[in-house]
């Protein structure tokens, strides 16, 4: 499966990526790499879990693009994204 | 209209039940790959996964108590799959539809019921004759005609159907039922007198009776016909039997003459020989015959050692003269009827004698002396 941070890892030489990555495109998608698996589903909240914390979304509309075992993408109108 | 091209077969289920991160979570441990995951109500989830996914996200799902409320499939290799399946079905109905018009166009079974003495066999061969055979088009055959030729080719049939069912042709027959009695009709003779006589006795065995006693028959008279009338009027064949005993006279006659000329032979002859080649003659003798009055015998000898056929005629004149001789009646009258008395015994043998009596003719010195005896006898020969 294609792994976008460890490519960009490898491309530019980055010597440490954190056990989870995240970006956001512009509050319409959010897309996670390194889960632990989804905590809360809802149109207006969604939580999962990473290593050491929880990751939450608010938003509106929002529903799971891709979920797989390593990787996730939010699609929605994101309003907030916090990291516990 | 958004349209999504997919070329995997992909499946959409919608759910209901709760805690749906845990299912997720079940499923993304397994590897599986989930998209488009959309909550659409709080106790509702739509989502969509490879179709080789199908068996383990159902298990999930059954294991945590959630209902599938809606499953849809979508994908090109779907879509291509789906309708080879329906071009396939499609295809298959209208060729069975075409076997099935064309199978119910032709006769495939003949089927006989109501034969017992006439074999299927015979019936199939004489529609064979008929021409009507297995594969033989329905269209072809007239049942009305057919039925009628039915019963021409086969008298012992006295009703037949004939009726097509499905790819069947259905005969039904009725065998005409004879009494044994009717089939032995005409196959007995009636019982004839072999004698003339006056019947005297009847004791009919079987048959009906032709005469009574007191009936004078003649020979070859029937005396009893071979046949019955039951008590509903209906004649049945019988043998005919019966012990009839007549009164039967056995006559014989002389005729004596008063007076009559006598010829005898004065004991001279002369012999002639002829010779024929074939039928031609090549050797006549000319003797004369000198005799006044004479009779002649004739005598033929083929010379067969010789391959030419020669025949000799053999002619012997016999010299014969006449004398009247005059013999009254009275003086022969009882060896006469001594004469035809034992002329008449000599034909009733051992026979049961009842009467007899001789009569006497005389006239114009012609004299008829008749002897009769009655016996008493049987006149039909019993079988």
């Amino acid at each position: 499966m294609f792994n976008l941070f460890s490519e960009l890892k490898k491309e530019f030489n980055i010597p440490y990526v954190t056990d989870y990555n995240l970006i956001n495109l512009t509050g319409k998608a959010l897309y996670v790499e390194g889960h632990k698996g989804i905590m809360t589903l809802s149109k207006e909240l969604i939580s999962f879990r990473v290593k050491n914390g929880v990751v939450v979304v608010e938003g509106k509309s929002l529903s799971l693009k891709i979920l797989s075992e390593n990787t996730l993408c939010i699609e929605g109108k994101i309003k907030k994204t916090e990291v516990f | 209209m958004k349209f999504n091209f997919e070329l995997k077969h992909n499946i959409k289920y919608k759910i209901q039940g709760y805690n749906f991160e845990k299912l997720l979570n079940n499923l993304i441990k397994n590897e599986i790959k989930l998209k488009k995951i959309k909550k659409l109500d709080d106790n509702i989830l739509e989502f969509y996964s490879y179709k080789n996914n199908d068996k383990i996200i159902k298990n999930n799902i059954n294991k945590l108590n959630i209902k599938i409320i809606n499953e849809k499939n979508f994908g090109f290799l779907f879509f291509l799959k789906n309708i080879f399946f329906r071009v396939g079905l499609v295809s298959a109905i209208i060729i069975s539809i075409i076997s099935l018009f064309l199978s119910q166009m032709f006769v495939f079974k003949i089927e006989v019921y109501g034969n017992e003495k006439i074999t299927k066999q015979e019936i199939i061969s004489c529609l064979k004759e008929l021409g009507v055979n297995t594969f033989t088009s329905k269209n072809s055959i007239n049942t009305f005609e057919l039925e009628k030729n039915i019963s021409e080719k086969i008298p012992s049939i006295s009703l037949v159907s004939v009726m097509t069912k499905g790819t069947s042709l259905i005969i039904n027959l009725q065998e005409k039922v004879i009494n044994d009695e009717y089939q032995n009709v005409g196959l007995f003779e009636p019982l004839k007198a072999n004698l003339n006589g006056r019947i005297k006795s009847i004791k009919l065995i079987q048959g009906t009776l032709n005469c009574k006693v007191g009936d004078l028959v003649k020979e070859n008279d029937i005396l009893v016909y071979p046949y019955i009338i039951d008590s509903s009027g209906n004649k049945k064949s019988v043998k005919a039997e019966a012990e009839i005993v007549a009164e039967v006279w056995y006559e014989s006659r002389i005729t004596h003459y008063d007076e009559c000329v006598k010829t005898y032979e004065t004991g001279k002859t002369i012999e002639k020989n002829n010779l024929y080649f074939l039928d031609m003659p090549i050797y006549v003798d000319k003797k004369d015959v000198k005799f006044n009055q004479y009779e002649t015998k004739v005598s033929y000898t083929y010379l067969s050692s010789f391959l030419i056929p020669i025949k000799i005629e053999k002619i012997l004149y016999i010299e014969t003269a006449s004398k009247t001789e005059k013999v009254p009646f009275e003086d022969v009258k009882e060896s006469l009827i001594n004469e035809v008395k034992n002329q008449v015994y000599q034909k009733v043998e051992n026979k049961s004698v009842i009467n007899e009596y001789h009569t006497i003719i005389s006239n114009l010195g012609i004299n008829v002396v008749s002897y009769v005896v009655v016996v008493e006898e049987s006149i039909v020969n019993l079988q």
